[in-house]
């Protein structure tokens, strides 16, 4: 349990970040050790703003924290990268081993303890839609980088990484229109692909 | 499928898209054309792409905050349930255990803690029995000092305990504050003493029954709100948790996989045979509460470091540092007793809790009594100045060569922690003072410092400043309470005379005349009749309070054998209780401690409010507004650092006023209303400016922001006017080719200081700081003068810059994120990119391979990095203060001024590996910037002497000084030598001090 962060903290958090996804850029681990604990400090920050009584879901401040959470994690402006486009990417990929990871000890502990099950309605008040689990969407992601790598790779850019389309387009050196049609196509595919089996 | 297929289906898929809806089905039919796979696997993506909506549409954050709130939310349904005969008010916490929550004993009507396990930690029917045994067990302690459990049992798969309800924090919240970065909270040595004696016996009476915590961390140690009380939380529990792991990698993820934040802790507390896997007794008990008390003592755990598989590392194979490092006064019984417990070997370690019980009782019965008796010198109060943040900093440069009146009023200073001397300036050939105002401004003064200040905080924005004197010379001021008269003294080649200025008539008198003197105070009466100034002499060493009458006249003595003198700044005045009976002063004790006095205006009914030991030198007393309170400036000698404190005039009490630390303050004032303070301080190696202090926030605003050095002020509060002593430096950059004196000539001009200079290696640009704009900032022109181009702007004060060895890239220092870091951008300015994140930074170089950046610290302790040009993590090279640093052409060396523990300072050649210095040096005097000669066997440093400046090269091996330049006036602030060493650039000019006012709107 963390108490409330000031702001300096906050921005060397920021540089920390940084570091780490330098060093885990250059294959070690153990950055990943430390940058997990981060995210996760952000899920539970984001988690309990959903519980305080944001019951409507995507309301604009919901947006914009979510935004902040992102740009606390993987701030590019702060990094000293030769080229955005390869942190872009990095981050994606971070952020989605991370979050599956989670989500995947979550389900774990879940299935395993079997813990007062939440209800549905529950669920769905608080956040509203309810999307597919994540380690679900993890394994058709891997199904469809066999098929087509370009398409996986903007879903893991736009929805694990939270990058915007212009920052998908810089950072695979597409035109936007083109990432948007592989956003479409993907999405599609992928929402078969879960809701099929 | 392949890929040529995918293909074909992604092309219709969007071709459809495009369509009406209506329209698509006939589209994919002729598309197809008998395709039917095709067509049935794009009727799919379509009708998919229909119904898919926001799927995948939220961040994957999002969705996963989400199913975590859900989790949550499901945790809180317990809340308002019976579990037995327990009713669940509210969740209290939650561990590795499951949650904790409060609840009501329905039978007892009492409030117990109730934890609810996890039923997947329970589903291993052997690893519950195991647990349940050692909980029933750990339930038959009977100690004070455990927390009882009350009951162990369940409902269905509902297993629980209900523990003693304890009102109160963990040591973690309670003193270390929270996380891996325990907050500078001062920690009584002694209630630290208090705190592990009482786990210690909590421990003996667990040991005796057999029972083994496992898990002792400042999170399992409650202290009960109602008495501090200690109660030791989950004995026994945790044994649950731990699986049968064994080798180090396997317990590193594990414990990776839990929440972070405990990890790291739990991993720091962890014994060498914990860490190993081995088997545990009693005494990982022992040494866990060593870690403890440890991190109580020194604020930080032993072993530290950013992840658990290197904090196991430290455990097995390095000893903890002394806390001595840590903490002042640390009791030689108690690193014993530290480090007995800390002994890896387990044989070597206290056996048993009851042993390292009682050593802690008798040294904390002993450390009372000592208290006791030392009542002003009790070792909390030391402890409550400790600085957390480790490593000690000695003063760099202490040096005594300067005679005793150079150490004048507030002429010398210090500069990124070196202190240098600022010489007296000869350019100014004014005899004396030039009557009239001549200079009446009224700017934005130091505005975009201020945007983190509270609405309440006080502003300089339309500041009206005035030049009350021209001659460069003013060193000291005092100005009356109602702003009429503003006196000052000036220093002409070290004789110093004081003159009083009637301000509203232009007129000045000379009060005391000119004489080989040091004044070391300043300060008018509460009626402006009289001035109290004290003055010391070569022979007459011991400093004298004096009382003249403002408009001159015979002084009369007062008292006798003031002290005021923090490192080299003056700071000996009096202050006058608003009453205007009684008088603040400083005294030197017995022992070197400073006693902070006050007495009658007359020098009788003197009496001591409060002393401080030799360690800590304190100065500019003075008086509150209320008359309660006298504020100071406190120096840290062992840290270097300053800050502002005060003492209770009644009772001698005294607290610290602020977190803030600075490098030097120059001068302290009261705000009328008690609100605030204003203040000369200066942080690192950016100059010393005026800051606003305010109360009892205890937040310092700086309010002045410009590119001069403030180094004395004086308050008029109820006129809202400030005088100040306001040091202005005047540089331009000059460049010599081959060493041919007599063409030395300047490539900038103008009324401004062009004070940082570095040159590209192929000398043909000019890189160098100016504060021409208004600003700090970093500028290039051409060697010949040509295409003077501004390459920083609008953001923070840009200094110290350095040219890359391609001649591509520069380095600078900015300030722009609030703390000054080390910047890079291209040579045309573009690109600016941020490359350090410390706490601090100053002084980079390249290596002549471009590879490294090589810089110093600035933040508590100046030690030397270097860090990938590219960017990447940086290295430390030198554990000892060491700055300044330069690296060799060759790029092997970095030479640095280093100084090892209690030896003086002295240049020292550090590999560019790191490690100790290969060599050390002497120096005449104290550089305040270090070059490499061009052929690398010499290290040049400029020599101030006589008020005119030339670089000198001191040999690396053998052989003499020599003076590399011939200049026959004026100061050299910074050089740079081209690669070759063909061309040198210098920063030329020259310094003045003169008395500014500054009436300010509140």
């Amino acid at each position: 349990m963390k108490g409330n962060n000031d702001m300096s903290s906050s921005s060397s958090s920021v540089a920390k970040v940084t570091h780490l996804l330098m060093a885990w850029s250059e294959g070690d681990q153990s950055a990943l050790e430390m940058l997990t604990p981060l995210v996760h400090d952000e899920l539970h920050r984001l988690a309990h703003h959903y519980m305080k009584g944001e019951r409507s879901g995507h309301t604009l401040q919901t947006t914009a924290l979510v935004n902040e959470a992102y740009v606390k994690l993987i701030d590019q402006k702060r990094v000293k990268f030769r080229n955005r486009a390869q942190f872009y990417a990095l981050a994606g990929t971070l952020m989605r081993h991370i979050l599956v990871d989670h989500a995947r000890s979550r389900n774990y502990l879940k299935r395993g303890g079997g813990a007062q099950r939440l209800s549905l309605d529950k669920a769905l008040t608080v956040c509203g839609d309810r999307d597919e689990g994540l380690v679900a969407l993890d394994a058709a992601l891997n199904r469809l980088t066999a098929i087509d790598a370009r398409k996986s790779k903007v879903v893991e850019l736009r929805f694990f990484g939270g990058l915007s389309v212009e920052e998908i387009a810089e950072a695979l050196d597409l035109s936007s229109v083109t990432v948007m049609r592989e956003w479409r196509m993907a999405k599609a595919w992928l929402y078969n692909s879960l809701n099929d089996t | 499928m392949t890929p040529d297929r995918w293909q074909q289906l992604d092309q219709l898929f969007h071709s459809a898209l495009e369509l009406d809806p209506e329209k698509r089905a006939g589209f994919l039919l002729e598309a197809c054309a008998g395709d039917e796979a095709l067509r049935q696997d794009l009727e799919l993506l379509i009708s998919a792409h229909e119904k898919a909506g926001s799927f995948i549409e939220s961040p994957a954050l999002e969705v996963e905050a989400c199913e975590l709130a859900n989790e949550i939310a499901s945790s809180d349904i317990a809340i308002g349930k019976t579990v037995s005969h327990y009713q669940v008010i509210s969740l209290l916490g939650s561990g590795g255990m499951g949650d904790v929550y409060l609840a009501q004993d329905l039978v007892l009507n009492r409030p117990v803690a109730l934890k609810l396990l996890p039923e997947y930690f329970t589903r291993e029917r052997d690893r519950l029995r195991r647990f349940q045994q050692e909980a029933r067990t750990a339930s038959s302690l009977n100690h004070p000092n455990i927390i009882t459990i009350y009951e162990i049992g369940h409902v269905d798969d509902q297993h629980f305990i209900a523990l003693e309800f304890i009102d109160g924090e963990t040591l973690r919240q309670n003193f270390l504050g929270k996380g891996r970065h325990p907050a500078a909270m001062p920690l009584r040595l002694l209630r630290a003493l208090e705190i592990a004696t009482q786990t210690a016996d909590a421990l003996a009476a667990a040991h005796e029954a057999h029972i083994i915590h496992r898990d002792i961390k400042p999170e399992n140690i409650m202290l009960r709100r109602r008495d501090g009380y200690v109660k030791v939380l989950d004995f026994g529990l945790a044994k649950l948790t731990e699986g049968p792991v064994v080798d180090i990698e396997v317990t590193t993820r594990t414990l990776v996989q839990t929440s972070a934040g405990m990890v790291m802790g739990t991993a720091s507390y962890m014994s060498p045979e914990q860490a190993r896997g081995a088997k545990v007794d009693v005494r990982t008990d022992i040494w866990s509460l060593g870690v403890v008390l440890y991190e109580m003592v020194a604020g930080c755990v032993p072993f530290e470091r950013s992840t658990p598989s290197e904090i196991i590392a430290l455990i097995l194979e390095r000893e903890p540092p002394p806390l001595a490092r840590f903490a002042r006064d640390v009791p030689a019984e108690l690193e014993r007793i530290v480090s007995k417990a800390l002994t890896k070997d387990t044989e070597g370690r206290y056996q048993t809790a009851k042993d390292l019980l009682i050593d802690l009782r008798r040294l904390r019965q002993r450390l009372e009594v000592e208290a006791a008796i030392r009542p002003m010198a009790e070792p909390q109060e030391k402890f409550d100045e400790q600085v957390t943040a480790g490593r000690q900093q000695e003063t760099l440069v202490k040096e005594k060569t300067a005679a005793e009146e150079t150490r004048d009023t507030s002429v010398t200073y210090p500069s990124s922690g070196a202190k240098y001397w600022l010489s007296r300036s000869k350019s100014h050939k004014y005899a004396g003072i030039v009557v009239g105002l001549l200079a009446v401004i009224v700017i934005g003064y130091g505005i975009h410092k201020l945007t983190r200040r509270s609405e309440t905080a006080l502003s300089f924005q339309s500041a009206k400043l005035t030049r009350l004197t021209t001659t460069g010379k003013a060193t000291m001021v005092a100005i009356s309470p109602d702003a009429k008269f503003v006196v000052h003294v000036m220093n002409d080649g070290g004789k110093r005379s004081l003159w009083t200025r009637q301000v509203a008539t232009q007129r000045d008198i000379e009060i005391v005349p000119p004489a080989v003197v040091t004044y070391r105070g300043l300060t008018f009466s509460p009626d402006a009749n009289y001035i109290y100034y004290s003055v010391s002499s070569k022979d007459a060493p011991q400093i004298t309070l004096f009382q003249v009458s403002t408009l001159g006249g015979t002084p009369t003595k007062v008292l006798d054998n003031l002290d005021g003198d923090i490192d080299h700044v003056v700071s000996a005045t009096v202050s006058f209780s608003p009453s205007g009976k009684q008088i603040a002063f400083l005294r030197k004790g017995l022992s070197k401690e400073t006693a902070l006095m006050i007495a009658n205006t007359d020098g009788s009914g003197e009496r001591q409010v409060t002393t401080y030991q030799p360690e800590d030198g304190i100065g500019f007393p003075k008086w509150s507004p209320d008359g309660e309170r006298i504020a100071y400036a406190v120096l840290n000698y062992p840290t270097n650092k300053m800050t502002v404190a005060e003492v209770q005039v009644a009772d001698g009490s005294r607290k610290p006023l602020t977190s803030q630390k600075w490098v030097r303050i120059f001068g302290l004032a009261w705000l009328s209303d008690g609100s605030g303070l204003l203040m000369i301080a200066g942080r690192e190696q950016f100059v010393c400016q005026v800051w606003h202090l305010s109360l009892p926030a205890g937040e310092a605003h700086q309010l002045t922001n410009d590119l001069n050095d403030y180094v004395g002020m004086s308050l008029a509060p109820n006129a809202d006017t400030l005088a100040v002593i306001k040091m202005e430096k005047q540089a331009s950059i000059w460049i010599v080719r081959n060493n041919d004196m007599d063409h030395a000539r300047p490539v900038t001009s103008g009324p401004k200081a062009d004070d940082q200079v570095a040159l590209s290696p192929d000398g043909n640009k000019i890189v160098y700081r100016t504060n021409a704009s208004g600003a700090s900032d970093i500028w290039i022109v051409n060697a010949d003068g040509s295409k003077p181009q501004q390459l920083t702007a609008n953001a923070g004060s840009n200094v110290g810059p350095a040219v890359s060895p391609d001649g591509r890239y520069i380095l600078f220092l900015s300030d722009r994120t609030g703390v000054p870091h080390i910047w890079q951008m291209n040579i045309d300015g573009s690109n600016q990119k941020q490359l350090t994140h410390g706490n601090g930074e100053q002084r980079p170089q390249f290596s002549p391979d471009g590879r490294w950046v090589v810089y110093s610290t600035i933040a508590e302790s100046s030690s030397m990095w270097r860090i990938p040009a590219a960017g990447g993590e940086p290295v430390q090279l030198t554990e000892k203060t060491a700055e300044l640093p330069t690296v060799s052409p060759d790029g092997k060396l970095v030479a640095c001024l280093y100084e090892a523990d209690n030896a003086p300072v002295r240049i020292a050649l550090v590999p560019l590996e790191g490690g100790r210095p290969l060599k050390t040096l002497d120096y005449g005097v104290p550089p305040a910037i270090l070059r490499w000669t061009p052929d690398g066997r010499a290290i040049a440093y400029v020599d101030p002497r006589d008020g005119v400046s030339n670089i000198i090269a001191q040999p690396i091996d053998s052989g003499v000084v020599k003076q590399l330049t011939d200049f026959k006036a004026d100061r050299i602030f910074s050089f740079d030598w081209s690669r070759d060493g063909s061309q040198l650039a210098l920063s030329r000019g020259t310094q003045g001090s003169d008395v500014v006012l500054i009436k300010y709107i509140r």
